[in-house]
């Protein structure tokens, strides 16, 4: 990996620390584990920091660095994280996100905005620390602590003796982590022999002759309180046991393996000198891959505990649990002393963050996004070539051939969906970001809004996904602040003071749904419509449906807003938002009832390179229409033909059913068959049948754009080759059924104002 | 070996165990040992003629002087030799003990004598 790479690779690992960051301080008040919350944050403000170091750059790490400092304290719990304090690190954490953005050669090239507000945040979270801290900006990576230093004064000799001599009494003294102070300490290796040990011919003395030959035992505590009675006392049994203070360079299996003969026969326990503490947190984090070690196992590895150790501490752990108690292993190797509590912290931090990228590379792998696309096309270009064997097996009527293709075109259509599902995203992700929109723009409105999400793990394709970030963010803005009233107003209608914006997404009949809802004060339909006339928009004696009025929202330079804010109302955006949506082949419907709020529904198509298609055939031409949105197709009845000749709509299960001729849309002038037959589409909420020649049965197809000549076109969303190499249009059905519908609507309007 | 016995003055007794103070012995030397106790008002234990002492001999005395003790007898450990005093050392009883034990001055035949 070249250093431009790896620079990359730091860029995109500090967005999605940073990203991490906000997630968890936007969710920090209802976390189930603040705790865990805040490590959380602190680690990735903190591997931030470290990554920044290694590239030098001095600037980041230097914020950074600050940042993490309040953060250590509000961990330490000395610091409460209050909004305000959430809110400065989320500022915070967007200052970081600049200053990487602005990295240039090693150095943060700030402007003089960035320096002010570097300065701003700065002051501010000087408040925060602790006086005395280190707020220098220089990389300083271990706190140390003023109050750790002070039991250093005791003479050397003094402090173990009495430290053992408390392990003895059985209240152990693990006490301060300083490095420094424990560079003087030694092993603590305590022993308590069974009965047999003297019966079996081997003597408690002779470990102690051997202890001293690897090492020297500084001072010794024995244990003659469990010899009983003198009656009861057998002299061939052994009661003693031992508290050692041990100096040795020797690692822990090398002093274990001292007691090898007794093992079975003496609880040993042996305790690293505090220095070590430090050596092991080392060596477990270079245990590769801990993730899928068990926390004993990482212990085993840096050499903090030793097999057997661990082996009886699981005994217990079973024994624990069988007795109904919950013991967990890291717990119990604390109080058992078998190694330090910040050792098993360590061991435990290191599983956490290997299984947390071990969960990542699982879930995720990193794909370019040129070499997924050059695959779906290929899956394209086979779906096509799989439907050209299918017609040739046809034609040919060979049944070997047909079942062939028939199993090979089962085949491609799984390969195909599952190559177009290595595109879908989940959209979680992207309604996650508007909590922070949400929350910066109560701020600023003085509204108090939550956000409510709903169906995060809906997927659809990541083009799609990618398109959608804006126009949602506006359409959320719009909602906030159109939408949503002012407190005051919201108390006088009776509702809760506390607005709702929501979104939500869910799959409706082949494509997504996406709603922005509000609880708000609804769209205003005279209003709209007043704004409307004056803007010459329609005419002021038109009669519109709801749905037509709430159109015009949609209308270029169209605003109700009274105010305009900086953040919406001048009339540019919801036109943009009906573009862009439309761009994606999507539509977008309003629902809103006054004074209650206001839902829009954006609907997509699920993606944008293939579809299942239903083909139909009008004259010599082929037209395709997207599976999922045919409900139903029937032949039509010769009163039914010479009924919609006439008026365009005919009366199917009791409803006005617009109908399309697309004979006649499309202009074609062939002789017209005998029958005709009615494929009813179903869009959103309104239906409409598109009257054909020929039905001609479903079939995958591969969406291929239209040139740019034709990108005026109505009615035509697409092309597609078939099998026979002929090219068939894919057809619009979302502009289709509105136009059927807004003509049939508007026919029978004049007939209603012909007639009054 | 045996326990040598040797009547002192006021009642007082005199014991010298000879040879080995081990885990091969300490079963004989037990149930006397107690007996000793339970018939002296206070007791000396000369440790100058044990050429072997182990844990199991460690102990008995240890039994010894707590059971002296219980009973309000007085006890004292006299003349160590070297093999006694090395295991009171390395099981640091000395301060246990208390009795006042002449240090070998030869460091080299104490080593031998382990």
């Amino acid at each position: 990996m070249s250093l431009d790479d790896a620079f990359q690779a730091f860029v995109i690992e500090s967005s999605e620390l940073l990203q991490d960051m906000e997630d968890h301080l936007l969710a920090f008040s209802s976390a189930t584990s603040p705790e865990e919350s805040i490590n959380c944050i602190f680690r990735a403000a903190h591997t931030i920091k470290e990554t920044a170091g290694l590239f030098g750059i001095h600037g980041v790490v230097g914020f950074t660095h600050v940042v993490e400092s309040v953060l250590q304290r509000v961990r330490e719990g000395s610091l409460p994280m209050t909004d305000a304090l959430i809110s400065l690190i989320l500022e915070c954490k967007d200052y970081i996100s600049r200053q990487i953005g602005a990295i240039q050669d090693d150095v943060v090239i700030m402007d003089d905005g960035m320096i002010a507000t570097e300065k701003g945040l700065f002051d501010q979270l000087c408040r925060y620390m602790k006086p005395g801290d280190d707020t220098s900006g220089v990389c300083c990576s271990i706190e140390t602590e003023a109050s750790a230093g002070a039991e250093e004064s005791q003479p050397a000799g003094a402090q173990p003796a009495e430290k053992v001599r408390d392990a003895a009494l059985g209240n152990p003294t693990i006490e301060a982590k300083d490095d420094a102070q424990m560079e003087n300490e030694n092993w603590h290796i305590s022993v308590q022999f069974s009965e047999d040990v003297l019966r079996q011919g081997m003597d408690p003395a002779a470990f102690l002759r051997y202890l001293n030959t690897i090492g020297k035992i500084q001072h010794i505590v024995t244990h003659f309180e469990r010899i009983p009675k003198a009656d009861e006392m057998d002299p061939e049994s052994c009661y003693i046991g031992y508290e050692i203070n041990f100096k040795t360079e020797a690692d822990k299996s090398t002093i274990e393996g001292v007691f090898e003969f007794v093992r079975d026969d003496c609880q040993l326990r042996i305790i690293p000198p505090h220095a070590r503490a430090s050596d092991f947190i080392t060596a477990i984090q270079q245990v590769e891959s801990a993730g899928h070690l068990k926390l004993g196992e990482i212990l085993v590895q840096c050499g903090s505990l030793t097999s057997a150790e661990l082996k009886r501490l699981l005994g217990l752990q079973k024994k624990l649990n069988e007795g109904g108690e919950k013991a967990r292993l890291g717990e119990l190797v604390v109080q058992d002393q078998s190694a330090h509590p910040e050792v098993v912290q360590a061991a435990l931090h290191r599983q956490e963050q290997n299984k947390h990228t071990q969960v990542k590379t699982n879930q995720t792998l990193r794909v370019d996004a040129v070499k997924l696309d050059h695959l779906i096309n290929l899956v394209g270009e086979l779906v096509i070539a799989g439907a050209g064997i299918e017609s040739g097996a046809k034609e040919l009527g060979n049944s070997r051939l047909l079942e062939a293709s028939l199993t090979m075109a089962r085949l491609i259509e799984e390969v195909r969906d599952s190559s177009l599902r290595l595109r879908m995203v989940q959209i979680g992700e992207t309604f996650n970001r508007f909590q922070r929109v949400v929350r910066d723009i109560s701020k600023d409105l003085g509204k108090q809004i939550e956000l409510e999400i709903n169906g995060r793990e809906t997927e659809l394709d990541k083009s799609v996904i990618e398109k959608i970030g804006d126009p949602l963010t506006h359409l959320v803005r719009n909602a906030m602040d159109h939408g949503i009233e002012p407190p005051e107003v919201r108390r006088e209608r009776g509702k809760s003071e506390i607005g709702m914006v929501g979104l939500n997404a869910y799959h409706e009949s082949g494509s997504i749904v996406i709603e922005v809802s509000d609880d708000g004060g609804g769209l205003n339909q005279k209003r709209i419509f007043e704004k409307a006339v004056e803007k010459g928009l329609v005419a002021a004696d038109a009669v519109l449906t709801p749905q037509q009025i709430y159109q015009m929202i949609f209308e270029a330079g169209f605003s109700t807003a009274a105010t305009v804010s900086n953040i919406s109302g001048r009339g540019v955006g919801m036109d943009v938002v009906r573009r862009n949506i439309e761009s994606l082949r999507g539509s977008i419907e309003i629902d809103s009832e006054e004074g209650i709020g206001t839902k829009i529904k954006v609907r997509l198509p699920l993606t944008l390179a293939i579809i299942d298609g239903f083909m139909i055939g009008v004259d010599e031409s082929c037209y395709v229409l997207p599976l999922d949105v045919v409900e139903q197709c029937r032949e039509l009845s010769e009163l039914e033909q010479a009924q919609c000749r006439k008026n365009n709509y005919i009366n199917l299960d009791g409803a006005v059913l617009p109908l399309i001729r697309l004979r006649d849309f499309f202009e074609h002038h062939g002789p017209a068959p005998k029958r005709e037959n009615i494929v009813v589409v179903k869009h959103g909420a309104r239906k409409t049948g598109f009257v054909v020649d020929h039905l001609l049965g479903e079939l995958q197809t591969v969406i291929k754009p239209m040139g740019p000549i034709f990108g005026r076109m109505r009615g035509i969303s697409g092309s597609t080759i078939l099998g026979s190499g002929d090219v068939a249009l894919i057809l619009d059905t979302a502009s289709l059924v509105e136009r059927a519908v807004v003509k049939e609507s508007s026919v029978v309007t004049s007939r209603r104002l012909a007639c009054p | 070996m045996s326990l040598v016995l040797e009547a002192e003055v006021d009642g007082g007794c005199k014991i010298r165990p000879e040879g080995e103070l081990t885990i091969y012995r300490v079963a004989d030397y037990k149930p006397q040992l107690i007996q000793v106790l339970e018939s002296h008002p206070s007791i000396v234990v000369d440790l100058s003629r044990v050429t072997e002492f182990d844990t199991a001999g460690l102990q008995l005395l240890i039994l010894l002087k707590r059971e002296a003790k219980a009973r309000g007898i007085t006890s004292s450990f006299t003349g160590h030799s070297a093999e006694v005093t090395e295991l009171f050392q390395l099981f640091d009883m000395v301060p246990y003990f208390g009795d006042p034990l002449v240090m070998p001055q030869d460091d080299s035949s104490r080593r031998a004598s382990v």
